[in-house]
C-alpha cells in the first residue's frame, strides 16, 4: 500500500471516488512540488475539507518525511493586529500585554502543516499582509526587527470559489497567484459511488455507538434510494448525509438485521424535502453515469490482469491514445499542420507509458528503473522533464 | 426426461443481499451439504472460518440454507432471485464482472448475439417461453451431473432498442447497457430481460449444446441486425477458477 492509500486509511477518508480524485490532485499539489508552494484546498461545506487538510499533512509526512505538526486555524475570528500577532507571534514589549516573547502558528508550524480556515473571511488589509509570506515565505513576528522564514505546508482553506471573489474584487488576487497548487473537492452528490459507501459507514457507527452486534447496515435496495435522493436534491454535504444516516439508526426502536428500503422511504422524503421516489428514473440515471465507467474500469482490471500491466497505466495510456486519436485530421480536435505536433505528442505517450511502466514514484526511482550504471539511467534532466510533462501543470496525462 | 426442481424464492432485500453476497457459496452447497471447515478448506482464499460463519448465518436467517448440526444445506437445489437491489448494484456486482470475464476465456467462453423479429407479443412473453427453459435446462444438466466443477454462468440480456453499427464485445456491452435502461423504464420493462444463472459443473460442453439448440429454436424469427427489432444476448463462461469466492 503507498504513503497515500495508508494515509487515508489513518485519518478515515471514505470514498473510493473522492480517493481516486485526489489521488492525483494530492499528487501535483503537494508531492510534485516538494510541499514548496501555497495550496487552495476549496469545496462546499460538509465535503470534508477538514479532513482533506490532515490527509495533506499526513502525506507530507510519509512521503515528504516532513516532521512538523498539523496546526489550524480559523481566519474567521482574526483580524487586525490579534491575526499578526496569533500567526506571526510577537516580541515581548511588542503591544500592551506582550509580557513574554510568543512563537505564533507559524513558528509551531515549522516542518508541518498550517491550516488557514475559512480563508475568505479575512480583511482585505489582512489578506495584504500574508502577501509576503505566500511569496517570499518571510514573515516577521511582531515587534521584531527579524525577518524569519518558514518551511511549513501552507494551505488556504475555503468553502468559496475564491477565484470568483477575486474578480468581485473581494478577494486579492495577488495573494491567489502566490498560491498555485489547487485541490478542489466535489460536492456530495458528484460523487454517486461514494454515497453509499459514506452512508454504510455511518449507520454501522452509529449502530456501534448503540450496542448492536450483527448489524449489516442499509441493504442494497435502501442505498440505491438514499444515492438516488442526493443525486436528486444536488445535496453537497456529506455532514448532512450522515445527520440523515444518525437521525434513522437512532430512532429505530430495535436492533435490526439491516435496514431495509421500506423503513427509509418517509425519512428521505421529509429529509431530503421529495415528492416522491422515483426509482426507475434514479436508477436509469446511475446506469447513464456510470457504465462507461464501470466498463472502463473492468476492462482495465481484466487486460491488467491478463497483461501484468497495473490498472492506472492502462487507463491512462488510454486516454493519451484518446487524445492522440483526437488529434488527427478526422479526430475532435485536429492539430493543425500536424505531422510534427503529433509526433509530439506520440513522444509523450511513449514516456507516459515508460514512466507508467516503471511505477516510480520520484525522477530517482524512475531513472533506476533502467539500471543502476550512470550509462544504464535516463540523464536527470530527461526524468525532470517527463515528470513535469506527466505530473506538472503542464502535463498532459490527467484524469 | 426432465422433470421439475423444487425451488427457492428470494424476495426480501436482505435475502436477496445474502444471496449476492454468497453466490459461490450456495452454488458449492447445491452440490452437496457440507461443513464450515470443509467450505473453509474449498475456498482457501475467500473468507476466514468467522466469516463463513457469519456469511451462512445470513442465508439460514433468509432460508436460503438450512443448518442441520454441523451440515450447512440449500433449502431447494434452484435459488431464484428476483433483484431486490438498485439496478447498478446488479450490472456492478454481477453482469458487467460476467461478461467482462468472457475476455480472458478460450473455449469455456461463449458470447452469441442473436437478432430477431418479433411482435410485441413474443417479445413479452420471451422470458416465461423461451429463456426460463433454458435455465431450468441447465438446472437439470447440473442436477444430473455428478461430477464436481468450477461455477459457470449463463447469462441472458435482451432489449427491442436494438444497438446498431456495433459488433463484437462492443455490441454485447451495448445491449447490457440498454436492456439496464429498458429494465428501470416501465413502458419498457415488461419486453427487456436481464437475467443471470449460476451452477457448478465440470464440463462446459453441456451448457454450450443447450445454447445452440436454443438458438437454432430461435431460428425461424431470426432477422438482420438492420432489420431486428430485438436482439438477446445470451453468454456463458467460467468464473476464474474452482475456489474463488464471491
Amino acid at each position: 500500500m503507498n504513503a497515500f492509500q495508508s494515509a487515508c486509511d489513518d485519518v478515515g477518508l471514505i470514498g473510493s471516488r473522492l480517493r481516486e480524485s485526489l489521488a492525483a490532485q494530492v499528487q501535483a499539489a503537494l508531492v510534485a512540488r516538494q510541499a514548496r508552494d501555497v495550496i487552495r484546498l476549496t469545496g462546499p461545506t460538509g465535503t470534508g475539507k477538514e479532513l482533506v487538510a490532515t490527509l495533506l499533512h499526513e502525506v507530507s509526512r510519509r512521503a515528504l518525511g516532513r516532521r512538523g505538526v498539523l496546526v489550524r486555524v480559523s481566519c474567521s475570528n482574526l483580524s487586525g493586529e490579534l491575526f499578526e500577532s496569533v500567526l506571526f507571534g510577537y516580541k515581548r514589549g511588542a503591544f500592551t500585554g506582550a509580557d513574554t516573547t510568543a512563537q505564533g502558528l507559524l513558528g509551531q508550524a515549522r516542518n508541518g502543516t498550517l491550516v488557514l480556515d475559512e480563508v475568505h473571511n479575512l480583511s482585505w488589509e489582512d489578506q495584504g499582509k500574508l502577501l509576503r509570506l505566500m511569496g517570499e515565505r518571510e514573515y516577521r513576528p511582531l515587534g521584531s526587527t527579524i525577518v524569519e522564514r518558514t518551511d511549513a505546508v501552507i494551505v488556504l482553506s475555503s468553502n468559496v470559489d475564491l477565484l470568483e471573489l477575486a474578480r468581485q474584487g473581494k478577494f486579492r488576487r495577488d495573494l491567489l497567484d502566490r498560491a498555485p497548487a489547487k485541490i478542489s473537492l466535489p460536492p456530495l452528490w458528484q460523487r454517486r459511488e461514494d454515497i453509499g459507501q459514506l452512508a454504510q459507514a455511518f449507520a454501522r457507527e452509529a449502530a456501534e455507538q448503540r450496542g448492536w452486534t450483527g448489524f449489516e447496515g442499509f441493504t442494497r435496495r435502501a442505498l440505491a434510494d438514499i444515492e438516488g435522493a442526493v443525486v436528486e436534491k444536488r445535496e453537497e454535504s456529506v455532514r448532512r448525509l450522515r445527520e440523515f444516516v444518525r437521525d434513522l439508526v437512532f430512532e429505530l426502536e430495535a436492533p435490526v438485521d439491516a435496514i431495509e428500503s421500506a423503513a427509509i422511504g418517509p425519512h428521505l422524503m421529509s429529509f431530503f424535502q421529495l415528492e416522491s421516489l422515483d426509482r426507475d428514473r434514479w436508477d436509469r440515471e446511475a446506469i447513464d453515469a456510470d457504465f462507461d465507467r464501470l466498463v472502463e474500469r473492468r476492462t482495465a482490471e481484466q487486460l491488467a490482469a491478463l497483461h501484468g500491466v497495473p490498472e492506472r497505466t492502462l487507463i491512462k495510456l488510454a486516454q493519451i491514445l484518446r487524445e492522440v486519436y483526437d488529434s488527427l485530421p478526422e479526430g475532435s480536435n485536429p492539430v493543425p499542420g500536424s505531422y510534427r505536433n503529433l509526433v509530439a505528442r506520440m513522444n509523450l505517450a511513449t514516456k507516459a507509458a515508460l514512466w507508467l511502466m516503471s511505477g516510480a514514484r520520484n525522477q530517482a526511482e524512475f531513472r533506476r528503473f533502467f539500471g543502476t550504471k550512470p550509462y544504464e539511467m535516463p540523464p536527470k534532466s530527461v526524468a525532470w522533464q517527463i515528470y513535469h510533462e506527466l505530473f506538472g501543470e503542464g502535463g498532459r496525462v490527467r484524469k | 426426461m426432465s422433470r421439475l426442481l423444487p425451488i427457492a424464492t428470494v424476495e426480501t432485500e436482505v435475502a436477496y443481499d445474502a444471496l449476492l453476497d454468497s453466490l459461490s457459496l450456495v452454488s458449492r452447497l447445491i452440490q452437496s451439504p457440507c461443513t464450515i471447515e470443509e467450505l473453509a478448506s474449498e475456498f482457501p482464499d475467500g473468507p476466514s472460518t468467522e466469516q463463513l460463519e457469519h456469511l451462512l448465518g445470513r442465508l439460514v436467517r433468509s432460508g436460503i440454507v438450512r443448518q442441520e448440526g454441523n451440515l450447512y444445506d440449500v433449502a431447494a437445489p434452484v435459488v431464484v432471485a428476483h433483484r431486490q437491489g438498485g439496478q447498478l448494484d446488479f450490472l456492478r456486482e454481477v453482469y458487467v464482472p460476467a461478461l467482462l470475464g468472457l475476455v480472458a476465456q478460450d473455449s469455456e467462453g461463449m458470447l452469441l448475439p442473436i437478432h430477431l423479429s418479433l411482435t410485441q407479443e413474443e417479445q413479452e412473453g420471451l422470458l416465461s417461453r423461451e429463456v426460463l427453459p433454458l435455465l431450468q435446462e441447465f438446472s437439470r444438466i447440473a442436477d444430473e451431473s455428478g461430477e464436481s466443477g468450477p461455477d459457470r454462468y449463463v447469462f441472458v440480456a435482451g432489449t427491442p432498442d436494438v444497438p446498431q453499427d456495433r459488433t463484437g464485445f462492443d455490441l454485447a456491452m451495448e445491449i447490457v447497457r440498454t436492456a439496464a435502461m429498458n429494465r428501470a423504464d416501465p413502458s419498457r420493462k415488461s419486453r427487456s430481460l436481464l437475467t443471470y444463472f449460476q451452477t457448478r459443473l465440470a464440463s462446459a460442453g453441456e451448457i454450450h449444446r443447450a445454447i445452440l439448440e436454443f438458438e437454432s429454436r430461435m431460428e425461424p424469427r431470426r432477422a438482420r441486425p438492420a432489420e431486428a427489432n430485438y436482439v438477446l444476448l445470451v453468454g456463458a463462461g467460467t468464473k476464474a477458477r474452482k475456489g474463488t469466492f464471491k
